[in-house]
């Protein structure tokens, strides 16, 4: 059984009363689906999203929100053998509308402040999309080089299949729930934890959104829930590392699992440290569906910082002189199999400089050991992992080019000193021109949102470096980065 | 070169025992983007929006190297750490 649909069908015929969702975030704190009673919602919510007219096979763009009726309105859409186009609602309108310009969908849906369903005008009307096309993820929207992924119902259920037997594999039995502490912001936190569940026979339980407010009682939480599965990204387990009061061990700790973005040996280490609980480092891309490596415990029960060997896909690695390596040894990841992405959605050029054949180049230097062991070393793209998040430098220049007065500029990976990384934008303006940045960080945030906006801005009235091409020499560029910050007045050690 | 940070903190007085780490901090936000107009030793940075997800782990880290030891927060200290005077007398207290 491959089509997500008929998975949630089967398991509300088998477990029809069992809870398949539980909320405990405010502002829906109690409220519940049954395996059947999410099916029936689904039923409703069919009619309701048929009523704009005819649908059938279309793209839905659907503004994702923690909401109960979220995960009945994918089922919905997947009832009329339509596609969800996820859309962050912390998005920027620039990358909002960049984004609804390339996929041209049918009908937008969304859920706050009540549903509303309203059909768009410029829907495509040719089928780009495969006929078992579940969801539709955007990992840039940048206007000359979008990346989406097409994720179909036979790719997701045989990724989130492997990853429940790894969690099997690794812990002795199935979770029957999983947490979800983060926001629902794109298919990553949907698959993670949704799709996984519903893979493994498991519940969702959506606990509050961990902040440093709610970090405090987290494991009391986990506890209280009777929690078997939780994935964090790095952040929020360094967040945990600080606040988080220790849990009770009263009870079986939950198969504790992070990723989406390097993590430091540190922050693994204090984890375990403070809290007797291995931690898994998964590893996985929007490209390959969800998570594809899942770690490894040593022979104490603690998580080794390696990813481990990947499940359902061949991994290789291309050395810098483009040599594929044998054995132990360094290069860049990639990955081939039957769960791989065919291609970016309408991108040719993306698709044609992402492959050598049938292998995906990931862009991110690995390390092999002589046990077959796979660990991150590093990252060749022009990407910044900003809290779970990869965000291409380029889209952030597009947007920065976008606002009046700037001539140049180049956006640039930092890191901060507890080893998260973020994004530093250098520019300049055009001559004449004095341009107020604080003005220019505020329209970048409205064009991109305060996810994707830089987290400090340098002028300089310098061009920046440029190759032969008058492309942006990006090893320049951050050597430039760096000597303008070390000669601001305010800049502390490591912010460059 | 220009900054998007332009305009100096307010300099607290000398003579206050939290002077030191409030300069230290507000250098340390500024370096990182925050607007020194914002950082008020008595201001709530979590609710201003100062710091924000990422900008919080990194400031635990620095509270952390200030106090000079890998510590659990309390939950009083949760609330310390929200604004910079009551940052400052935390790492006293926890150097006392």
């Amino acid at each position: 059984m491959t089509n997500l649909l008929e998975i949630y069908s089967r398991l509300a015929e088998e477990r029809s009363d069992q809870p398949a969702l539980i909320f405990q975030r405010e502002p829906y704190v109690g409220a519940s689906w049954t395996w059947s009673q999410l099916l029936e919602r689904s039923r409703s919510l069919r009619k309701r999203l048929s009523e704009v007219g005819p649908t059938e096979r279309g793209l839905w763009a659907v503004v994702l929100a923690d909401h109960p009726d979220m995960l009945p309105v994918l089922l919905a859409i997947w009832r009329l053998g339509g596609t969800a186009l996820l859309i962050d609602s912390a998005w920027g309108d620039r990358l909002r509308d960049s984004v609804l310009a390339h996929s041209r969908p049918g009908v937008l849906v969304s859920l706050t402040p009540a549903l509303s369903v309203t059909r768009l005008r410029a829907a495509r009307q040719d089928r780009c999309l495969p006929e078992d096309a579940a969801l539709l993820s955007y990992t840039s929207g940048s206007t000359g080089d979008p990346k989406a992924t097409v994720m179909t119902h036979g790719r997701l259920s045989m990724t989130m299949y492997a990853a429940a037997a790894a969690v099997v594999r690794h812990r002795g039995e199935a979770p029957a729930r999983i947490a979800c502490s983060m926001r629902l912001s794109g298919s990553g936190v949907l698959n993670l934890h949704y799709t996984w569940a519903v893979c493994a026979d498991a519940a969702v339980v959506v606990l509050p959104e961990l902040a440093l407010d709610t970090a405090p009682p987290y494991w009391r939480q986990i506890e209280e829930h009777e929690i078997d599965q939780m994935f964090l990204v790095p952040p929020l387990i360094e967040l945990l590392n600080h606040a988080a009061e220790p849990p009770s061990n009263r009870r079986r700790p939950p198969i504790c699992i992070t990723g989406s973005s390097p993590l430091s040996a540190r922050t693994q280490e204090r984890f375990q440290r403070r809290f007797h609980i291995g931690l898994l480092n998964a590893y996985g891309l929007t490209e390959s569906m969800c998570a594809s490596f899942f770690g490894e415990y040593d022979e104490h029960g603690m998580g080794r910082n390696t990813i481990g060997q990947p499940a359902l896909l061949k991994a290789r690695l291309r050395d810098a002189a483009g040599m594929v390596v044998e054995g132990s040894g360094e290069g860049e990841l990639e990955l081939s199999g039957p769960t791989l992405f065919d291609g970016y959605y309408r991108n040719p050029a993306a698709t044609a400089a992402a492959f050598v054949g049938s292998w995906f180049r990931t862009g991110d230097l690995m390390r092999r050991d002589e046990h077959g062991r796979y660990w991150i070393v590093g990252r060749t793209k022009d990407v910044v992992m900003k809290g779970g998040f990869a965000v291409y430098l380029l889209e952030i220049e597009e947007a920065a080019l976008d606002v009046p007065g700037v001539q140049e500029a180049a956006a640039v990976p930092l890191t901060l000193p507890d080893g998260s990384e973020d994004i530093g934008l250098l520019m300049r303006s055009l001559p004449g021109v004095a341009l107020d940045l604080g003005a220019v960080a505020g329209g970048l945030r409205t064009r991109l949102g305060a996810q994707r906006t830089p987290r400090r801005i340098i002028e300089t009235a310098d061009p920046l470096p440029r190759t032969g091409q008058e492309k942006l020499d990006r090893r320049r560029t951050l050597e430039l980065w760096r000597t303008l910050a070390s000669q601001a007045p305010s800049n502390p050690p490591g912010a460059a | 070169m220009s900054e998007l940070i332009t305009s100096a903190a307010p300099a607290p007085p000398l003579a206050d025992p939290d002077a030191e780490f409030i300069a230290r901090a507000q250098r340390f936000l500024a370096g990182f983007g925050a607007n020194p107009a914002a950082l008020d030793p008595d201001v709530d940075l979590v609710d201003t929006g100062v710091l924000d997800s990422l900008l919080l782990l990194a400031f635990l880290a620095f509270v952390e190297e200030q106090r000079g030891h890998e510590a659990q927060l309390q939950p009083e200290d949760i609330i310390a750490i929200r604004k910079l005077r009551t940052a400052s007398a935390l790492i006293r207290s926890s150097h006392s």
